[in-house]
């Protein structure tokens, strides 16, 4: 318990030190641990109101800027490629992957660019950006938890933050009908960068 | 008579094939169908079961009639069918063939990307071949859809290779296999 408070203060320490050290227009950046998988895209359509059909985006990439002293300047931009897009069934993923739906082929890509990013303390926060989906940009905002920063075991400095959105499928041009209960996709996304 | 004579299709090859034509083109017929219907179609999620279990019955249907033609002698060519016609004949047929058992390997390959088995007609389980390919449904879904209309392409021709040999050459090739008396003695 001492040892580890202890290694906790160190690591405080170590961090005022480092944050001090820079200026806030020198905000820490970070790379989106996609390779480790410690980020995830997920989402949840109803199944005719009765149940949901969960899935997740498994190929992204993508970085981040985030510093404590100025939360208000974090920018994070991600990149999906729409092509991996997984809900544990073949025939299902050809569905989502056609033209009723994604139309991966026409647009093999999504992004994400934040616009703003507003603290609301407590970790929670707002974050505005615009999301590219199907061909179509729309201003999206997401509400943000921060989980947590500090010192991994390898010698690196991570960072972590979860949230949530839904979206009208409509309103990116996807008007496939499943019905009154499934016209938007609620999205979860948690993302661990790690420092550059 | 059960088996091919020499110059004869038999009952057994005659129903095999056209068993095989109907089946062949009912099976493009649904899968076209099934995949463009929409969400609330009546039968959307029977189609694919039926379409599935059917390809499956089709697969052991053609490797009964390999089997068959092994045992069985081949009847030569009617009277008046030339030589080119013969080997032409004879391509489509080996890629007819060739293109309804890969078709339904692609078929197999796209219900098993997940690893999951395939009903048969709720009778038994056919086990999913291989999973877990890289993007295996949507390559896998390609060539089962394109493989399918080259098929028909293929079917076409064969069809009107035989209505030319009935209502141009007017030999014995169609009545062959329709199973009809011969015309000459």
């Amino acid at each position: 318990m001492k040892n580890s408070f202890f290694r906790s203060l160190s690591i405080a320490s170590a961090f005022v030190l480092a944050t001090s050290a820079t200026t806030a227009a020198n905000a820490a950046e970070y790379t989106v641990d996609s390779s480790g998988k410690h980020a995830f895209i997920q989402f949840k359509v109803s199944h005719l109101g009765y149940s949901f059909v969960v899935g997740d985006f498994p190929d992204f990439t993508g970085d981040f800027t985030y510093d404590s002293e100025n939360p208000s300047a974090s920018k994070i931009n991600i990149d999906i490629d729409t092509t991996s897009v997984d809900t544990r069934h073949a025939k299902r993923n050809v569905h989502i992957r056609g033209t009723d739906f994604l139309d991966v082929k026409k647009y093999p890509k999504a992004s994400f660019v934040s616009t703003s990013y507003e603290e609301s303390g407590n970790g929670a926060a707002v974050l505005n950006g615009d999301l590219t989906l199907h061909g179509v940009t729309k201003p999206v905002s997401l509400e943000v938890t921060k989980i947590g920063e500090g010192k991994d075991p390898w010698g690196g400095y991570r960072a972590g933050f979860e949230g949530n959105t839904t979206i009208t499928m409509s309103d990116f041009g996807i008007d496939y009908d499943l019905g009154e209960a499934s016209r938007t996709v609620d999205i979860y996304v948690t993302v661990e960068g790690i420092k550059k | 008579m059960l088996k091919n004579s020499a110059n004869r299709y038999g009952k057994v090859a005659i129903i095999l094939h056209w068993l095989i034509a109907l089946t062949v083109i009912g099976e493009f017929g649904l899968g076209l169908y099934m995949t463009g219907t929409d969400y609330y179609h009546t039968y959307y999620q029977t189609m694919p079961l039926i379409h599935e279990s059917v390809g499956i019955t089709l697969m052991f249907v053609l490797i009964f009639r390999s089997i068959w033609g092994w045992i069985n002698i081949r009847p030569t060519p009617g009277a008046g069918v030339g030589v080119w016609e013969q080997k032409a004949s004879k391509s489509v047929k080996f890629l007819m063939n060739t293109l309804v058992l890969l078709i339904i390997f692609f078929g197999l390959m796209l219900s098993s990307s997940d690893g999951d088995s395939i009903t048969v007609f709720h009778l038994f389980e056919f086990p999913a071949i291989i999973h877990n390919l890289p993007n295996q449904e949507d390559w896998s879904v390609y060539w089962h859809y394109w493989l399918s209309w080259a098929m028909m392409g293929l079917a076409l021709m064969h069809t009107f290779g035989a209505l030319k040999h009935h209502f141009f050459d007017k030999d014995e090739t169609l009545r062959r296999m329709l199973g009809l008396p011969s015309v000459r003695p």
